[in-house]
């Protein structure tokens, strides 16, 4: 009991029971960027981090100086390491991996259909890819000259097609993540999605100022 | 009609005969007279189902609205077409009444957007069905029940899939089309939509509880040996029926399971309508500003910056020998005889100490359990209970050492000792110091 309470916090969830089994692949997949919420397989491994927070964030402080963080609500919430809060972070710029603008882009379009625009019954890849080649038409020039990297802003089966893939390499790279799910043809949506938008908070609060800067 | 007939009817080419068409559907002001009609059969305003012309006449004043002078001619001509399928005169009361064929008509429409909600219909329909199924002796008898009876039923079976499919989609729809901006209103649409959801998975559930009874079906059909291949063809198209009602439900519950956390999750977003129209902005000016460089990489507007997605781990080196280059010998396969006694030995003693493991755990939770009780426990004499019991020193040791542990630890529970010898006719050569625990 006494031991406890001197014990340093750094090192605390050490002796925790699941510590041996959970902390590697644990600590791989954090590095990896890998969002963990209250779903599916993650579960376990988002109540070991729940159960040992205190001792994890501060081991993750000390040694790499970055953030292990809570994201989203109470019931919607998420855990990961914040590489992009921090700058003097003890990860150099050679070791980062950014995301891809092709999939930030793809990821905001996303979030539109869902959240926005409120289509709750896209349920597969398939389903998503169609939406976007045929009820955006005002966002279309624009992905077909970012994604398709075409000059050509109609459409047409080239474009088409790389719309498709570049909207399946983007869940891919979302799944990896803990972003979202997906199996074969069918996808969800979890909780941690919500942090493309939690990233790109500040921009998205002062969009009118800087529309206003471009005039 | 005899089996020539049956082959020969070319259900196409009859209908496009001139006239026949029309005449089973007829245009919008005809039919929905008709309905108008029904209704009031159905009311009691027309009793016994039967009315006059003037009745027909109300009717489709009713519908069409004439700024004419009454058309009387036009509604001659009207009836003069539902005599053909929909109407019958009958000269002696002179008056009218609808044939079979109209009162299908209706029935199918109404139940059609209705939506007659009813799994205990369905659940009687079944246990009919494989009631009758059960007494078909001949195989005439089941022909004629795989071909009348289980077919009549099919549209009812069917029916009520379909009319929970249609209500996922309306509401969903709702929700898609919505194209209210205030808040209020769309936490009232959101509401309605999830209880829509939540009903059609209860009823889903029921549907499905309904549907059980085709299992029965199934498997009376799978026993029966003396089929012909005309009736294999019919089993057949019963099994898949049912395989076919069963896929369908799933589909249901799936869409439901993976469409109700993406409600709740607009529910946890709510209150930030200005907040989402930012994002469609943010959107645009990415779309806009983005820009592609010469070697097809894009890049985003100067001032966001690409999320740091993950960094870098390390990769293992795993030093191992090739096998291909460095070939090991042959060597004689030694497999190793286990020493089945060693292995029981070993066992029994794993065993046993499980076992005392157990009962020392057993009687902590006793201990505990008495001073929650009774407020207070008696830990000499517990100890003797223990050693007359299990006649195992190291358990009754173990667990009342245990049980002062936690007392100790525990600021609920009080531990007292004093020095006063406490022993036990019946165990021998052991004394020990009265101990006891309260409760605070």
């Amino acid at each position: 009991m006494e031991d406890e309470h001197t014990k340093d916090i750094r090192v605390q969830f050490l002796d925790h029971p699941d510590t041996e089994e959970l902390f590697a692949s644990l600590d791989y997949m954090l590095k990896d960027g890998v969002h963990f919420q209250r779903e599916g397989n993650q579960a376990r491994i988002y109540n070991y981090i729940y159960q040992n927070i205190d001792s994890l964030k501060a081991y993750y402080r000390f040694l790499f100086n970055v953030e292990l963080t809570f994201g989203g609500t109470e019931t919607r919430g998420y855990y990961f390491l914040d590489f992009i809060g921090n700058t003097r972070g003890k990860i150099d710029a050679g070791h980062r991996y950014h995301m891809k603008s092709e999939h930030v882009i793809i990821g905001f379009v996303i979030y539109k259909i869902f959240f926005i625009d409120n289509q709750i019954d896209v349920v597969s890849v398939k389903d998503l890819q169609k939406k976007i080649r045929n009820d955006y038409e005002d966002l279309k020039p624009g992905i077909y000259r970012l994604i398709a990297k075409s000059r050509n802003t109609n459409p047409g089966n080239l474009n088409d097609d790389a719309i498709d893939s570049t909207v399946e390499s983007a869940l891919r790279e979302f799944k990896k993540i803990g972003w979202v799910t997906l199996n074969d043809d069918d996808f969800d949506l979890l909780p941690a999605f919500d942090r493309l938008i939690a990233i790109h908070e500040d921009h998205i609060n002062n969009i009118d100022e800087t529309l206003n800067e471009l005039k | 009609m005899n089996e020539n007939d049956k082959i020969n009817f070319d259900f196409v080419k009859e209908i496009k005969e001139p006239g026949v068409y029309q005449l089973l559907f007829p245009k919008k002001e005809v039919g929905l007279a008709v309905m108008v009609l029904f209704e009031k059969i159905k009311s009691k305003s027309l009793p016994d189902g039967k009315f006059i012309e003037k009745d027909l006449h109300d009717a489709f004043a009713q519908i069409s609205k004439p700024n004419e002078r009454y058309p009387k001619e036009i509604y001659s001509e009207h009836i003069k077409d539902l005599q053909e399928y929909f109407l019958d005169y009958n000269q002696e009361t002179q008056k009218y009444y609808f044939k079979d064929y109209a009162h299908r008509f209706y029935a199918y429409a109404k139940e059609t957007l209705k939506g007659n909600f009813s799994p205990t219909r369905i659940e009687k329909i079944c246990s009919l069905l494989t009631a009758s199924l059960k007494q078909r002796e001949t195989l005439e008898e089941l022909k004629f029940w795989l071909e009348d009876e289980f077919k009549k039923y099919e549209p009812d079976l069917r029916e009520q899939v379909d009319f929970l499919d249609r209500q996922i989609i309306e509401s969903v729809n709702k929700l898609k089309n919505n194209t209210t901006n205030s808040d209020k209103k769309f936490i009232d649409l959101l509401q309605e939509v999830e209880s829509n959801l939540d009903t059609a998975q209860d009823q889903s559930r029921e549907l499905a509880a309904a549907y059980s009874e085709t299992k029965v079906i199934r498997s009376i059909l799978e026993k029966r040996e003396d089929t012909d291949s005309e009736a294999d063809d019919l089993i057949a198209d019963v099994h898949f029926f049912i395989k076919y009602l069963n896929e369908r439900l799933d589909s249901i519950d799936g869409k439901l399971d993976r469409i109700q956390p993406k409600i709740r999750h607009l529910f946890s977003i709510l209150n930030r309508p200005q907040f989402n129209s930012k994002i469609e902005k943010f959107l645009h000016f990415l779309l806009d500003n983005s820009t592609v460089t010469k070697r097809k990489d894009t890049l985003l507007p100067e001032v966001v910056a690409n999320p740091i997605l993950h960094i870098d781990t390390p990769n293992f080196t795993i030093v191992e020998r090739e096998r291909e280059l460095f070939p090991s010998k042959p060597k004689k396969r030694i497999s190793y005889k286990s020493n089945e006694v060693k292995i029981e030995e070993n066992t029994q003693s794993i065993l046993k100490v499980l076992t005392q493991q157990d009962l020392i755990r057993k009687w902590e939770q006793h201990i505990i359990a008495e001073i929650e009780l009774r407020g207070n426990i008696d830990l000499s004499k517990v100890f003797f209970e223990i050693m007359e019991e299990t006649n195992d020193g190291q358990i009754a040791v173990s667990a009342i050492y245990n049980s002062i542990q936690q007392a100790r630890k525990s600021k609920s529970f009080d531990f007292k000792m004093n020095k006063t010898k406490q022993t036990n006719s019946k165990i021998e050569h052991i004394s020990l110091w009265k101990m006891s625990i309260q409760k605070i």
